[in-house]
Formats: structure tokens, sequence, C-alpha cells
């Protein structure tokens, strides 16, 4: 079989690539490291000889190789330096005010352990219904609905003890 | 249970622009992998001490690695020299001189004249395997902290 085109793999950068980067992000919480961590996944696109079924299959096999090589990264103790979640987000032209409300939320979301926090970034954050995440985690519909739950209610407790409100 | 706003907010954070050219390249073609000219600061001072050739030959067995002409047996260490202490804490180079193809755990791979120079930038455990005629053999480079030494032994 062949290896995925560069006119494919672009197609999957522009419609993907934020969303992993995120991801990464979520994961490693260092700008550099989720940047490495989407450039290894999409070289492995580019050497990927297999078919994806449709565009759900093919960004489900891109979460999950970014998740495995941001695991890499950990194990071997590469990542790079923290970033901030301020220095990632820029203030947009048209603010109401609510930007300054939202960096304290995202940051709890951020400091919640990591196998809650990955579900409540796929599914509560980035929009995804708990059977794509299940497929992109490999794990069981009820297991995404459980981690949900207990993030969700992990998540109440740091936002009440930092007395920010949602 | 987040707000609108929330969500907008979150994903409004967006990878720099040049990762897309980075992130598009052939695998064989992938050189720069340190954002903010991190690469240059950290092979400058090496390239000025480095003293270290390893070279990777192939005979239609698995790849061996020979490091001036002996072999690396069991493994061998390397004492940064002193007056690269910091930089060599932070990170480490090596130059292979190989044709085999080369895929590391982490850090960098970039051709130079006289082979390809892998570099990593923070102390820890890496692999390389190198793969040569449908041959493969995997190596180790971990950093010590108690001796301070990186060793590099074939293996995992």
């Amino acid at each position: 079989m062949e290896p995925q085109s560069t006119l494919a793999a672009e197609r999957a950068y522009d419609a993907h690539a934020a969303q992993l980067y995120r991801v990464a992000y979520a994961l490693l919480q260092s700008r550099e490291s989720a940047e490495d961590a989407v450039q290894d996944a999409f070289a492995r696109y580019l050497a990927h000889t297999g078919t994806f079924r449709d565009a759900e299959h093919e960004k489900a096999w891109l979460i999950r190789v970014t998740i495995n090589r941001c695991h890499d990264l950990q194990r071997a103790g590469a990542v790079r330096a923290y970033t901030p979640l301020d220095d990632l987000i820029e203030q947009p032209a048209s603010d109401n005010g609510d930007w300054e409300d939202d960096r304290p939320v995202l940051r709890c979301v951020l400091s919640l352990p990591e196998k809650y926090r990955v579900v409540l970034v796929l599914h509560s954050l980035e929009g995804q219904s708990v059977d794509a995440v299940a497929s992109q985690l490999r794990l069981t519909p009820s297991a995404v609905k459980m981690r949900l739950k207990r993030g969700r209610e992990l998540l109440r407790t740091i936002l009440a003890k930092e007395d920010i409100h949602v | 249970m987040f707000e609108p706003g929330t969500k907008q907010v979150w994903q409004s954070i967006a990878p720099a622009p040049e990762l897309k050219q980075r992130a598009l390249q052939p695998a064989e073609k992938k050189i720069v992998r340190f954002p903010g000219g991190k690469l240059v600061r950290i092979v400058g001072p090496m390239a000025a001490c480095l003293l270290l050739v390893l070279a990777l030959l192939q005979f239609g067995g698995k790849p061996e690695l020979l490091v001036n002409g002996q072999s690396v047996g069991s493994g061998i260490s390397m004492q940064p020299p002193a007056a690269m202490s910091r930089a060599m804490t932070q990170g480490f180079s090596l130059l292979l001189e190989t044709e085999a193809a080369l895929e590391v755990s982490g850090g960098t791979l970039e051709q130079q004249e006289n082979g390809v120079l892998w570099t990593v930038d923070v102390p820890g455990v890496y692999t390389l395997r190198a793969t040569h005629k449908n041959r493969s053999q995997t190596f180790t480079l971990q950093y010590s902290a108690e001796t301070g030494l990186w060793t590099f032994y074939p293996g995992e």
C-alpha cells in the first residue's frame, strides 16, 4: 500500500492540527512539546500505509497517535519547558470581559489528573461525542462517561475551592 | 458544564503557522525541531567541543556500532568536557556516521556534511533505531544524574 500523499496530509493538517495541538498541550502543557507531538503525528501519518474509513476514523487515528507521542515524551523525560496557558491565548479584539473569567476555569481543567483532563478536553471543550472520544482513546463509552462524571465532580470541587463560579 | 465563551477561548488556541511546514515535510527531510533557535544555542557550543564520532556500519547482519573502530560492547560512557558542563547537563549530541535510516524517540536528527547529528535537549533516556536493508538494531542513550555521564549502549 502507498503512504499518505502530501496533499492528503495537508488536508488533514488543515482539518485537525489545531485540535491535536490543544490536546497535546492539555497533556504536556508545553508549547514546544505540543508542537513536537503534532509534528511527529503527521510524520507517522505521511508514512502510514493503511486506509482510513472516513474523516472520523482519520481524526481518531491522529488523536491516538498524538496522545501516544505525548506519552512517549513524558516517559523519556523529554517534555520541554512549561508554557503558561496565558501565553497561548490572545485577547480577542471584541472582548466583553468574559475572556478574563474563562482562563481560571481552563487552568483548573488543566490541573486535573490526566485521565479526567483528556476526556473533559475532548468531550466538553472540543465538543466531541462520547462515542468519538471512546474510539479515540480506545475506551468503552461507559468508561468515558464514568471519567467525565468523576472529572466534573473533581473540577467542581477545585472550582469551589478556588472560589470560581461557572 | 462550560460556558460557550470558555470553549471559545479554549478553541482559540492554535499552533504557530510555521508548524504546518514542519509537520508536512517527509520524515527523512525533517531537521528543524527546536523553535526559537534552541538548536542553534545548544549545537553552537557543542560543535566546538564535540569529540565523539560514532561509526555505524552495516555488513548484512545487524548494523554494528563502532566507536573509533572499536565495538561498543556493553556500552560506553561519555564525560562532558568541563567547559561544556552546563550545556551538557541540559542536553547532548552524537554525530553518527551511517548509511542506515535512523529513528529516534526524542530530540532531533540533523543531516550534516560528515554525518547525522542527533541532539537531545534534556537529560533522559532515548532510543535510536538504525535500519538498513530490512535489518535493524536499537541503541539507548541515557543520562545518569548520579554520575553526570551519558551512556550509549546497544539494546533497550
